[in-house]
């Protein structure tokens, strides 16, 4: 119909109006433009689950079930909600950016999230009807700054450049892992969709690594300060891949929708009772290898970084709540509080970093420019 | 050379470029401001070797042209930098160079890059001086890389601080460097 809008375009109208109550200086995109973008498939049938080898569903409708349908949009929820909750953990940061590179890389890690949400949102507008519709506009009402979000690490501030880089080195690298678990699911669009959000996402875990190696060769955060800012943001990282034992993991992976992170790959016999733990010991295992990395940087004298174990300082699963230390020692419940201060940020560590941070030698290689 | 296997090799090429460069370039792109200063254009051009033009001057009026074109040109328009058609000695390598340290979408103009993508049937000719031919051999390189960003499958995309369009021209780099 003449003048008629699309469901999605009117969505579109109201993400410009979250930009600006979010207060992001839209002058920061510069020639970006957000699009929706669909890449190849590796196969049109279904890989893995109740209807492997059945085409790939196109369109909503042609999913058998409403639960598998439920299941589905939930996800494509879930994943949407993060991907503007970063924005908004992070938008501030443009104005404290240890150099000009430094912005262009957070702009564009921003742009990109948001392109990312844009995306979840196209599917939700032009796949689920009215209820896919009403989705897309609550994505865009909760905040991260209220503790809306749907997931515990989107509702944490990034509170300076140090939260940001160990966020986009661990918290966005968990996105990694969901990203390419929907990239063979039996929901064609959405399968499609996780190509390109993979290739802008190697950027910002890039980002995020390469900070934390410029950090720790600058040699002025100390890495014990440093350690406490992983220890902050991993547990939440461990978190995001759900509950051990979980009935939604085993269903997804029933329905077709999302497999473990190395289905293709992998000769590991499935126990689909336990599937995010899996996921989530795959990552723990590649955090581990990265965190090395970063360690043959660490100066003489300085202590080596680890990743916190598994046990510690968990709000989901089996250990959600459990006294274990940063290297999964149990320790007594009377003495668990203050264990945690100990290892986790606290305002004298926040004191010493805005120290720090009043130079831009802190991180590596920033030389003064002379002037005229 | 085929499109496929090349970007299927961008993950090895890109490190092999970054094995001999990325301390050079690390040095570079995080320590500028917000605009060229004087002091900047040295270190810029010292990135493989490109070197000041001869004669030129980095003086306050040249940065000054420089931050006027840099901060109206707006990707993939290669057009903008017609003020310096002419300028004696002035290269598009020269150009680039500047040009990418400021905008990192825009590639790196090398004669081991175009000759990569001439060998992956993308028909763009190697031109040294700034001229407004060369703009257009530029032009056509920038759509060629654009290309190849587009193709590129996730799994060749290998996790780095650095745009997707150095990852393609450094890889390019290498191809281009066996090729001679």
């Amino acid at each position: 119909m003449p003048g008629a809008t699309s469901a999605f375009e009117e969505w579109v109208h109201e993400f410009h109006n979250w930009q600006k109550d979010i207060g992001f200086d839209t002058r920061l995109l510069g020639d970006y433009k957000f699009e929706t973008k669909f890449g190849e498939l590796d196969d049109d049938k279904i890989e893995f689950g109740d209807y492997a080898g059945e085409p790939k569903w196109e369109t909503v409708r042609g999913i058998p079930h409403q639960q598998v349908r439920d299941a589905l949009e939930h996800l494509i929820v879930y994943q949407g909600d993060t991907e503007f909750a970063s924005v908004e953990q992070q938008r501030h940061l443009v104005k404290t950016a240890p150099s000009d590179y430094d912005l262009k890389s957070a702009v564009r890690v921003m742009s990109e999230e948001m392109r990312h949400g844009w995306q979840m949102c196209y599917l939700l507008t032009t796949h689920f009807g009215e209820s896919g519709t009403i989705e897309a506009s609550k994505l865009l009402k909760r905040r991260a700054d209220s503790q809306q979000r749907l997931l515990g690490s989107f509702n944490e501030p990034v509170r300076h450049w140090l939260d940001f880089f160990v966020f986009t080195q661990f918290v966005d690298r968990d996105g990694k892992y969901q990203l390419k678990m929907l990239s063979r699911c039996a929901f064609a669009p959405l399968a499609r969709s996780m190509g390109p959000m993979l290739k802008e996402e190697a950027f910002h875990l890039g980002t995020g690594h390469t900070g934390l190696k410029r950090i720790v060769e600058a040699g002025k955060v100390p890495t014990s300060i440093l350690q406490k800012y992983v220890n902050r943001w991993v547990p939440t990282a461990y978190d995001l891949f759900g509950k051990d034992e979980s009935g939604s993991a085993e269903w997804a992976y029933v329905y077709g929708l999302k497999c473990r992170f190395n289905e293709k790959e992998t000769h590991d016999a499935l126990n689909k009772k336990e599937i995010n733990d899996y996921n989530r010991n795959l990552y723990h295992q590649e955090i581990s290898k990265l965190i090395d990395e970063i360690n043959v940087k660490v100066r003489s004298g300085e202590p080596k970084l680890y990743a916190p174990d598994l046990k510690f300082h968990r709000a989901i699963g089996r250990y959600a709540g459990k006294p274990y230390d940063v290297h999964g020692k149990p320790i007594p419940q009377s003495s668990y509080e203050e264990y945690v201060a100990s290892v986790l940020p606290n305002d004298d560590d926040e004191r010493k970093l805005a120290e720090i941070f009043r130079t831009n030698d802190w991180i590596a290689p920033r030389e003064v420019p002379t002037s005229w | 050379m085929d499109q496929r296997e090349f970007l299927a090799s961008v993950p090895r090429r890109f490190a092999a470029t970054q094995a001999r460069e990325a301390d050079a370039y690390n040095r570079i792109i995080y320590a500028l401001g917000p605009e060229y200063v004087a002091a900047d254009l040295p270190r810029v051009l010292s990135f493989r070797g490109v070197g000041l033009p001869k004669g030129f001057e980095a003086d306050r009026n040249s940065v000054h042209e420089l931050n006027r074109a840099f901060h109206e040109i707006e990707y993939p328009d290669v057009y903008r930098l017609g003020a310096f058609v002419g300028v004696p000695g002035l290269t598009l390598e020269h150009l680039s160079t500047v040009l990418h340290f400021r905008h990192p979408a825009f590639p790196i103009w090398s004669r081991e890059a175009v000759r990569a993508v001439d060998a992956l049937q993308f028909g763009v000719r190697y031109e040294s001086a700034a001229t407004s031919r060369a703009l257009d051999a530029y032009r056509d390189f920038i759509r060629a890389v654009d290309v190849l960003k587009d193709r590129i499958q996730y799994p060749h995309v290998p996790e780095s601080n650095v745009f997707l369009t150095r990852l393609v021209e450094a890889a390019l780099y290498d191809a281009g460097l066996q090729q001679s």
